[in-house]
């Protein structure tokens, strides 16, 4: 059973279309929502938190129709909002120990279950000061906790890193990461930063203007390409081998940083052909791998596919 | 930020729950329990309250032993005497606290959730808008009853425990629905509209100021169009004065204070209407929240 299905899903602001007819089936595991600015990745979660109501078709998560069901829904999952989140005069145990009871937990039950949710973000003893006192990273990790206090089998996270130092950022991963893989819950992770993206998912939506506009296995869409290889040679070599590629008529590009090629093969032409044209011109290549897309190009590729004219400034 | 090796135990869901506001009223009484200004104003409550159980001590066991040298002195001086009067009293000394109260604990109720973005995590949980609308709301009703019908009702308790007799436990039984009329009357439309005004402001500072702003003004309004007709009952559309006749026709007052010559079932009835539009704002306002959350 998928755990979030959406078919022919519209959901509109007055006269603005945020879901433009989304159909979409969500697997277990980690998933990552992309998209720019107003392409529908907030609007999608509070539709699948049963906060707005489709205009047409239909949404369900881990089988419950919404809004229909949404109290159920709610029971079952968690939720990290974008925005800070704070109550300033209590303590992250006594939030969330009000949050568990929302649950239904005993009073004795949503205590412990705060504490040892609170461990595990890693808040230690600062979980007894008042949330006023908290830094932005401790507001994010009782945001983490609070989402987490009832166990819940899916998580939306939004914009998880948001205001954290690098430090803070990578540590935030690191528990993303191992509530996927050792909790086994199913995370639905919507970011703008596509490196956070790249290292906690397993699976890629991208949504631009209420649709998807491209989707599938992080390693299939970041798979390395069969016609493009960074090369590199021998110090000195690299403008004899510029001449021998202008001459061949293939293309090719200067990479900044280790001053590699990146060369991409002309249609018939495979690896062989490149060592064969080296070897002919007394050039050594020390180092020759595919070149592998990066989540970036793919994300700036499918928008320009979707949307030409603005895709870059946009990204 | 560790990833400890502990982690956290499963959870397989509570039984469903029907009154998940007794929850957010909790929560809200045990902040409030933790503020110094809330224990301050509660306090004064209470010395008002001792007062009076002395004051019935007084009469009710000094006054009427006759070997006592203070019986007669008591019983000449009108302030000691206990009557319907005296209780009516008690709660109209305690509404201004009473107020003061329900201003401090309620104008950042909501707020001050809007403004730290706790909507949207309460929402995403299984609670309902309305599950949040009644449980601040008897939080701040509870808070502004026991200030004034529930510490009536204690001091009502006493006086009939103190001086036994059918005459005095009629009495009581009387004063006790007309403290529990009068009180709720006052409490109900102070608590909602002082809701409404944290629903509708921004911050906490401001839903104060729009409450006493309101207040003034409908009470000078009231009192504009009673001298300007020439007709007193005009003074009813003031909230505080409506508030006020219903309360000394439910303890059948002697000798009344409030002029209005229309009967208390159109001031309760006023009571009432503004009690009602505040709570369908409120909650037209609320669940708006829950869907934009």
């Amino acid at each position: 059973m998928a755990f979030v299905s959406l078919n022919n899903l519209v959901v509109e602001y007055d006269d603005f279309r945020a879901l433009d007819g989304l159909t979409l089936e969500v697997e277990a595991g980690a998933i990552g929502l992309l998209g720019p600015n107003g392409a529908g990745k907030s609007t999608l979660l509070k539709t699948l938190l049963g906060f707005l109501r489709p205009r047409s078709g239909t949404a369900s998560v881990m089988g419950y129709r919404l809004p229909k069901q949404a109290l159920e829904v709610r029971r079952c999952m968690g939720y990290m909002p974008e925005r800070e989140v704070s109550s300033p005069r209590v303590s992250a145990v006594s939030f969330l120990a009000y949050c568990g009871r929302m649950f239904g937990m005993t009073r004795a039950d949503a205590l412990e279950r705060a504490h040892e949710v609170l461990n595990y973000v890693g808040l230690g003893e600062a979980r007894y000061r008042p949330m006023q006192e908290y830094s932005t990273g401790m507001l994010q990790r009782v945001k983490l906790a609070q989402a987490l206090i009832h166990d819940p089998k899916l998580l939306f996270l939004d914009e998880p890193t948001n205001g954290l130092d690098p430090d803070g950022r990578l540590e935030m991963l690191a528990l993303i990461r191992d509530i996927v893989s050792r909790r086994k819950v199913t995370v639905l992770l919507s970011s703008h930063l596509l490196p956070d993206v790249q290292q906690v998912c397993q699976y890629v939506i991208m949504l631009n203007r209420g649709q998807v506009i491209r989707h599938g296995p992080l390693q299939e869409l970041i798979r390395p390409l069969d016609h493009r290889f960074e090369v590199g040679v021998r110090p000195g070599e690299e403008s004899v081998l510029e001449t021998v590629f202008q001459q061949a008529g293939w293309g090719f590009r200067r990479m900044t940083g280790n001053g590699h090629f990146d060369v991409t093969l002309p249609e018939g032409a495979d690896c062989a052909d490149l060592f064969r044209l080296a070897r002919q011109s007394g050039v050594q290549i020390r180092h020759c791998v595919p070149v592998k897309t990066t989540l970036e190009s793919v994300f700036i590729d499918s928008l320009e596919e979707n949307e030409p004219e603005t895709a870059h400034a946009r990204v | 930020m560790p990833v400890y090796e502990q982690t956290y135990r499963s959870f397989e869901g509570g039984p469903p729950l029907r009154w998940r506001w007794r929850f957010v009223a909790a929560q809200e009484l045990r902040v409030l329990a933790v503020s110094r200004v809330f224990k301050f104003l509660v306090l004064l409550g209470g010395l008002h309250y001792l007062f009076r159980v002395l004051q019935i001590v007084a009469f009710d066991i000094v006054a009427q032993d006759p070997n006592n040298p203070l019986a007669p002195l008591l019983q000449r001086a009108d302030v000691f005497f206990i009557s319907g009067q005296t209780f009516y009293d008690f709660i109209s000394y305690q509404l201004t606290l009473m107020f003061v109260t329900l201003l401090y604990a309620g104008s950042g109720m909501i707020c001050n959730d809007v403004r730290n973005n706790l909507l949207e995590v309460y929402f995403s949980k299984p609670l309902r808008w309305y599950d949040y609308l009644a449980g601040k709301f008897l939080a701040l009703f509870a808070v502004g009853f026991v200030l004034t019908g529930g510490m009536a009702l204690l001091l009502l308790f006493q006086h009939a425990l103190m001086s036994p007799s059918w005459q005095v436990a009629e009495d009581c039984l009387r004063w006790s629905i007309g403290a529990l009329g009068y009180s709720a009357t006052a409490v109900l439309p102070s608590a909602l509209f002082i809701l409404l005004c944290s629903c509708l402001v921004t911050g906490q500072n401001y839903a104060a100021i729009t409450v006493i702003m309101t207040l003034v003004a409908n009470t000078a309004l009231a009192a504009m169009f009673a001298e300007t007709m020439r007709y007193q009952n005009w003074y009813m559309f003031s909230v505080p004065v409506a508030v006020g006749h219903v309360g000394e026709k439910l303890f059948q007052l002697a000798r009344p204070q409030i002029a209005l010559t229309v009967s208390w079932h159109y001031s309760l009835l006023y009571v009432a209407v503004v009690s009602l539009i505040s709570l369908v704002i409120l909650a037209f306002r609320l669940r708006k929240m829950e869907v934009a959350s």
